[in-house]
């Protein structure tokens, strides 16, 4: 079973990202929550995690930073990392490719969004 | 060649209606614009702030939300049936809500060359927090209820705005 890593620090912002997946067919993975980036640190490092998907505004590690620390690790660099964020931002798109990220996706999140940047990054056999 | 932005009231109402649109599939209407009066309705109410950071410290932006409609809302995002939203919900969903507009208002207003920042939001209930320096109020309707976003004065100030492109 895959397991998705849901990192944000509203809930809404977590469970709209959640139903949107289960939505376009990722309804039998398991989904684990963090709030913040130290918090998805801990996940990952004790859990096999098939895609991250984190929020940038949040406190104690945004999500520049865990997306640095995912990218730079030889154990974590191979986990495709998807950023949602609020923040409609060329220069701030470019930083995040420079780092590594593999999909910049726009708030709000739709499962259409979730869907091309699944399909474009990871491939339709995610879902098999 | 940068596009200089439009009016600053015309930001705001562009921001606020793509946000309720695509959050809570509501319409909004521009009622008015006031100078540094804070408004008289929602005392009991919801707001949230966020302060904008970056690419220049504009200041804080405040959005405040009556309690029928605050429910309304959430219930809408979170797609809640014969439920009521709780305090915390309710927190959460506006702090989301004003994270989007700012999103929004950053593009709209900013150099797109500049790195955005912006803090995390901040909630609560009731009296709204003091405003530190001169401000607008936006005022828009959604149905017959009023949602006031408050924005710095230097947020409308096309010098700063120059300022910045150069």
């Amino acid at each position: 079973m895959r397991t998705i890593l849901i990192v944000d620090d509203s809930a809404t912002a977590r469970r709209i990202i959640q139903q949107c997946l289960e939505m376009i067919g990722c309804a039998g993975c398991e989904f684990v929550h963090a709030t913040d980036g130290i918090e998805a640190l801990g996940i990952l490092r004790t859990r096999d995690i098939s895609l991250l998907i984190t929020d940038m505004n949040m406190p104690n590690l945004d999500g520049t930073g865990l997306l640095k620390a995912v990218k730079g690790s030889p154990k974590l660099n191979h986990i495709p990392v998807f950023v949602i964020s609020s923040l409609t931002n060329p220069a701030l798109e470019s930083e995040l490719k420079s780092i590594g990220v593999d999909k910049i996706i726009y708030k709000p999140a739709s499962p259409q969004k979730l869907l091309d940047g699944i399909e474009q990054t990871v491939g339709k056999e995610f879902f098999e | 060649m940068i596009p200089k932005p439009g009016s600053c009231e015309d930001l705001i109402y562009k921001a606020l209606s793509e946000a309720f649109e695509t959050l809570v599939f509501e319409e909004v209407v521009l009622s008015e614009v006031t100078s540094n009066k804070l408004p008289e309705a929602n005392l009991d109410g919801w707001w949230a702030s966020i302060k904008m950071l970056a690419p220049l410290p504009w200041g804080e932006i405040v959005i405040t939300v009556p309690d029928a409609l605050m429910n309304r809302f959430t219930e809408a995002i979170l797609g809640l049936t014969g439920e009521a939203p709780t305090a915390e919900q309710n927190f959460d969903n506006l702090g989301e809500i004003l994270n989007t507009i700012c999103g929004r208002l950053m593009a709209l207003r900013s150099n797109p060359d500049r790195v955005f920042r912006i803090g995390l939001p901040v909630s609560g209930r009731g009296l709204i927090p003091e405003q530190s320096g001169p401000f607008r109020c936006v005022n828009v309707l959604v149905g017959e209820e009023h949602i006031y976003l408050l924005a710095p004065e230097s947020f409308w100030d096309d010098i700063i705005w120059e300022l910045e492109l150069s």
